[in-house]
């Protein structure tokens, strides 16, 4: 099963207004190139993807947050899944892209492809709702989970490789940030970034 | 930290429009931790360690919230990779609260390393600080921090010592 396949299903259930945080990586480019949108925030380093994700989703619990983490990425933290358990959050929906393999730094492989299981992990920390899918009919069935109410956690065992990508990216994290606020600005209505017109050095 | 610390943290925390506190139990600041707990005007999120706090404050940024993480003086180093990572590599806000241990008074002698860490790190990650050593100074302080930290999109950190430790 490839990553790009699974990301075009997810991308079918997605609404406009969903908001997804990829790790770092190939994910984000795929994701990009399947789903463009001002309502995604690409490029969360190891193990803070899940994080970002979690914080995201407490701040705005009537928006769909989806994380798009991965294997490595998600060990360096896995007291994470122990931490969005707790606070198990309603609209939160988890995607681990496992291909068992640190794949960016040159393939070495991960945790997982020695036997370890994140979605037992995920249950032994009280993720009830958490599903392997390893091929794209299991997948496309699991990934209707994302549609009901509830937390849920998703792992989708993948192939290693990616698309091709263009010589140079669209954009980078920093001017993401400031797309992405903007975005959560317009469609939230309050303030994100909160910069200042005066200072209260200089306020009389 | 004592009672009129922690009662003085609440209240520059409100305040200042903080209402997202992320936290790791810590000594240090277990009243005033309790109390943030407790009370419903903040969205309160412990956490397991340092690092995981630090991303749930930038994502809340995201969010539109405006984020405090309250950690222990150790936690610093486990919050160095998502402070170096995230908010210094993106430019985001966020309210640093530690307590100083290791600074001289302190007889602990495990935290005496920190005399020697805390101020180093923070100025590797480009994280001005404030040390506040009276009471008197926290709310002033906070709200100081809040706003230059939103204002230059950086985080801003308090380290507490001296009179509101004790």
């Amino acid at each position: 099963m490839k990553r790009i396949d699974c990301l075009k299903v997810l991308a079918g259930i997605t609404r406009e207004n969903d908001l997804v945080v990829t790790n770092l990586g190939n994910t984000p480019h795929e994701w990009q190139s399947v789903r463009p949108s001002r309502a995604n925030l690409y490029g969360m380093n190891l193990g803070e993807c899940t994080p970002v994700a979690l914080g995201l989703a407490l701040a705005l619990p009537n928006r769909r947050v989806i994380a798009l983490d991965g294997d490595g990425n998600l060990l360096l933290n896995l007291a994470s899944l122990a931490d969005t358990a707790y606070h198990n959050p309603a609209n939160l929906r988890i995607l681990v892209f496992d291909n068992q393999a640190y794949e960016s730094p040159g393939g070495m492989p991960t945790a997982t492809a020695h036997g370890v299981d994140l979605v037992q992990i995920a249950k032994g920390c009280g993720i009830h709702k958490s599903f392997t899918a390893a091929t794209i009919e299991d997948f496309a069935e699991k990934i209707k989970l994302f549609e009901e109410d509830g937390f849920c956690f998703l792992v989708a065992k993948i192939e290693t490789g990616t698309i091709e990508r263009p010589p140079y990216a669209s954009l980078d994290y920093k001017y993401n940030k400031y797309i992405f606020t903007t975005y959560i600005e317009e469609t939230e209505k309050k303030p994100v970034l909160r910069l200042r017109s005066r200072s209260p050095f200089t306020e009389k | 930290m004592n009672v009129e610390a922690s009662e003085a943290i609440v209240r520059g925390l409100k305040s200042a429009g903080v209402d997202l506190v992320a936290i790791l139990p810590d000594h240090g600041f277990d009243r005033v931790q309790k109390r943030i707990a407790e009370d419903q005007s903040f969205t309160f999120v412990p956490v397991s360690n340092e690092g995981i706090g630090a991303g749930v404050c930038a994502g809340a940024f995201f969010g539109g919230k405006s984020p405090a993480l309250m950690i222990p003086t150790s936690g610093l180093l486990v919050a160095s990779w998502p402070l170096a990572s995230l908010h210094n590599l993106w430019n985001i806000p966020l309210l640093l609260l530690i307590p100083f241990r290791g600074d001289v008074g302190d007889a602990q002698p495990v935290m005496r390393t920190y005399n020697f860490t805390t101020e180093p790190i923070l100025r590797d990650l480009q994280i001005p600080y404030v040390i506040v050593r009276e009471v008197a100074q926290v709310e002033g302080a906070i709200k100081d921090a809040v706003t230059s930290s939103f204002a230059w999109q950086n985080p801003i950190c308090l380290l507490f010592t001296g009179e509101t430790l004790r």
